[in-house]
């Protein structure tokens, strides 16, 4: 209520941004000089990991915390967790930024891209071996690994995929669209009244991106030309797509609204499917038992191949740690390691994992050896990760989402906007840096 | 009742401040400075260093800060997302003040009767402060969901066409408006009634005895012996109408296209998603100093026509 209310808000938390810029002018400094301080067990070390809010993720982790703790003499992990919605952007950042916070946190691929390169995160291949990499699908590692220096360690694969509510096209005698045009003819007579046929992500965010981009693809289109020199998302493919979006919304095929990324109007009835992924699955069959859930690909263009995308969170070590060490023994320890680990964390989260003995090991569930799991196993191996775009593609591309599905643009004037925002950023030198470290 | 007397100040004798024994400034200054140097670090050290940082180029977490003049004002007015974030946040002042300014007056007015349930009333219509924002903002994404909301299943009842709300970037404005409103009205009602009934009885009754009516003793009464509460009540929802933040959060992040995109997300977005701080820095300063000019131009526009 005070005058300078809300922008005292932001101003503090600038000011706690820059309160610890002093404090972290030389953070590759002690991440090359702390030597194994801790390691002959004179003090108790206590180390803090930070992640996100998850209901499924939290008693795996507790437990797997719980057991390092007994097994490892010395040291203390302790669990934070955030609200997903200021995990990254607020928590993250700001600590960060000040130098103080975890020693052992969760990031994205994007925040690695930022983080990577100011120093703030200590490299891990001399614990995260070759060896156990070797186990790893390459491509989940690429968005982390700048040169020889990789700075995460991923867990989840969640793979993209249409989810359904399989009683009620039985019920309805409707065919699940394999096609763009079956979205419309299929899924039109299912929308009526308070049900919609295809939840698709409304909010202006990068989620709303990571369930276009297997639409993108799939016809063909990219959003930037691979050496990321200019913008293709204006391409007939990318106009198509974001038409598509355009299309489902104003005709009325699509939500007008969505929750979330765990797919609950399916369980509540609202809609008849939903473009989302396996990682829906735990919450899907835990919160909504009467729920019969289908998944089936996502439905393709007329010649369109098949590629949904994977999104993953990462553990990664701060360079701001007293205790890199141990911090770094930690998180490889935790699912670089031994499989029971990710095992029992992607179990719990019906995700599969970029890790091949972790995905063998899962297979052999019977979860996922029975619908709706067991479609996906068929991707795994296709599957392209999410791209780390910076946030100015990012934004560009939901822009035009946005214009094609609320702001009744054209698809091809909101992807000549979003390529000309794209291509003055890729003109930029922050552009040419990461081209630069993309590089490597 | 208070005489008009006594608001002559004149007829009080003054005291000399210079004259004041060493001792008491020492005192006061020492029961003062926790205060003082509480607000200098919490508010005024931040603002002078944000108006600092708006004129550096800096990405918030390296160590390189350069030097870049005017070019973060420049840049926002070269940037059409803080455009649209003006406009749209001008056009949340113009739909707020109103409506939580008289809302909260009529609702004063109706609660200040004696009647048995005034009381009940009044914690009915404060009780939305209590709620949390979030719970608040979701309780209300339900209620106006195009395809099952609540209002949308009354307006199909009367026959009227169901509304897009949340999902038309014009309505959804309005929704988010609607909402804060919900939650704010009920304190500024306080402040009213708390006016109102200090507005002395014996004016209100000679007012009845010579044949006003109620709009009468209103018009003539009530409402200039309340205008500084007014002001302030003005003065007061302009300042939260520019600084709503955590509702559109919840409700619509900025969107649908761009539609709820107030300054204050502008803000958040250039600082904690492109981690461009100079440029947030330059839109909290020009925000700070809109706020500002709004303030006392209201204020003084107040005190003139007090005046008449």
């Amino acid at each position: 209520m005070k005058l300078a209310g809300r922008i005292g808000v932001a101003a503090v938390a600038l000011a706690l941004v820059v309160t610890g810029c002093g404090s972290d002018s030389e953070p590759e400094a002690s991440s090359t000089t702390a030597p194994e301080q801790t390691t002959s067990g004179a003090e108790p070390v206590t180390l803090t990991f930070w992640k996100y809010q998850d209901p499924v993720q939290q008693p795996v982790l507790e437990s797997l915390i719980e057991e390092y703790n007994a097994t490892h003499d010395g040291v203390t992990v302790e669990l934070q967790t955030f609200p997903f919605d200021q995990y990254l952007a607020e928590k993250v950042l700001t600590a960060m930024s000040a130098g103080t916070g975890p020693d052992v946190f969760w990031v994205s691929a994007a925040t690695v891209l930022n983080f990577a390169p100011e120093g703030l995160l200590v490299p891990l291949q001399d614990v995260f071996t070759e060896d156990l990499r070797a186990d790893f699908l390459p491509r989940s590692l690429d968005a982390v690994t700048f040169g020889n220096d990789v700075y995460g360690i991923p867990h989840e694969m969640g793979l993209q995929g249409m989810l359904y509510d399989k009683a009620l096209f039985e019920a309805e005698g409707v065919k699940v669209p394999e096609t763009w045009d079956e979205l419309f003819t299929e899924l039109g007579p299912l929308s009526e009244g308070a049900r919609s046929g295809l939840l698709i992500p409304t909010n202006p965010d990068v989620f709303q991106n990571f369930i276009w981009w297997p639409f993108l693809w799939s016809n063909g289109g990219e959003a930037v030309s691979d050496d990321w020199s200019e913008a293709t998302i204006n391409s007939e493919a990318g106009v198509e797509a974001l038409a598509l979006w355009g299309d489902l919304m104003n005709e009325g095929i699509a939500a007008p609204t969505s929750s979330g990324a765990f797919g609950d109007e399916l369980g509540q009835g609202t809609v008849a499917a939903a473009a989302l992924g396996m990682w829906a699955v735990s919450n899907l069959t835990e919160n909504y038992p009467d729920l019969e859930v289908g998944a089936s690909p996502l439905p393709l263009p007329p010649g369109g191949t098949s590629s949904e995308a994977f999104g993953g969170w990462y553990t990664a070590v701060s360079s701001a740690s007293e205790h890199q060490a141990e911090a770094k023994d930690f998180a490889v320890w935790l699912f670089g390691q031994n499989t029971e680990n990710a095992v029992a964390l992607t179990r719990a989260m019906t995700t599969l994992s970029p890790r091949i003995s972790v995905t063998e090991q899962l297979k052999e569930l019977p979860e996922f050896q029975a619908e709706p799991l067991v479609g996906f196993l068929d991707i795994w191996e296709s599957a392209r990760p999410e791209p780390a775009y910076p946030p100015e593609i990012n934004t560009a591309v939901t822009d035009a989402l946005q214009a094609v599905m609320f702001g009744g643009v054209s698809a091809q004037d909101a992807a000549d906007a979003a390529a000309a925002t794209i291509n003055s950023y890729l003109e930029s030198a922050q552009a040419e840096k990461i081209r630069s470290l993309l590089d490597q | 009742m208070k005489r008009f007397g006594q608001y002559r100040g004149t007829t009080l004798p003054r005291r000399k401040v210079t004259k004041r024994r060493s001792g008491e400034g020492r005192a006061a200054a020492f029961l003062l400075a926790p205060d003082v140097i509480g607000l200098a670090l919490i508010y005024v050290g931040p603002i002078l260093f944000t108006i600092y940082l708006s004129f550096f180029s800096w990405n918030g977490i390296s160590p390189d800060r350069t030097f870049v003049g005017f070019d973060n004002y420049q840049y926002l007015l070269n940037d059409p997302s803080w455009t649209t974030s003006l406009h749209v946040s001008l056009l949340y002042v113009l739909m707020y003040v109103p409506l939580v300014t008289g809302g909260a007056l009529l609702l004063a007015i109706l609660v200040a009767q004696e009647l048995p349930e005034s009381k009940l009333y009044r914690t009915i219509y404060f009780l939305p402060i209590a709620v949390p924002i979030v719970v608040g903002a979701i309780v209300w994404q339900l209620i106006f969901q195009p395809s099952y909301g609540f209002i949308n299943y009354l307006l199909q009842l009367v026959g009227a066409p169901p509304q897009p709300w949340l999902s038309s970037p014009t309505q959804a404005l309005f929704v988010v408006v609607l909402v804060s409103a919900w939650k704010q009205v009920g304190y500024f009602m306080i402040i009213f009634l708390a006016a109102i009934l200090a507005v002395p009885r014996e004016y209100l009754e000679v007012a009845s005895i010579d044949g006003a009516g109620a709009v009468r003793r209103f018009r003539s009464i009530i409402w200039p012996l309340i205008r500084p509460t007014t002001i302030f009540v003005v003065v007061m929802t302009t300042i939260l109408a520019l600084q709503d933040f955590d509702q559109i959060f919840v409700l619509t992040r900025g969107g649908p296209n761009y539609g709820t995109y107030v300054q204050v997300y502008y803000i958040y977005d250039q600082m904690l998603k492109f981690l461009r701080m100079g440029p947030a820095s330059a839109a909290s300063v020009v925000l700070f100093l809109i706020i500002m000019t709004l303030s006392i131009a209201q204020i003084r526009l107040f005190r003139g026509a007090n005046n008449d």
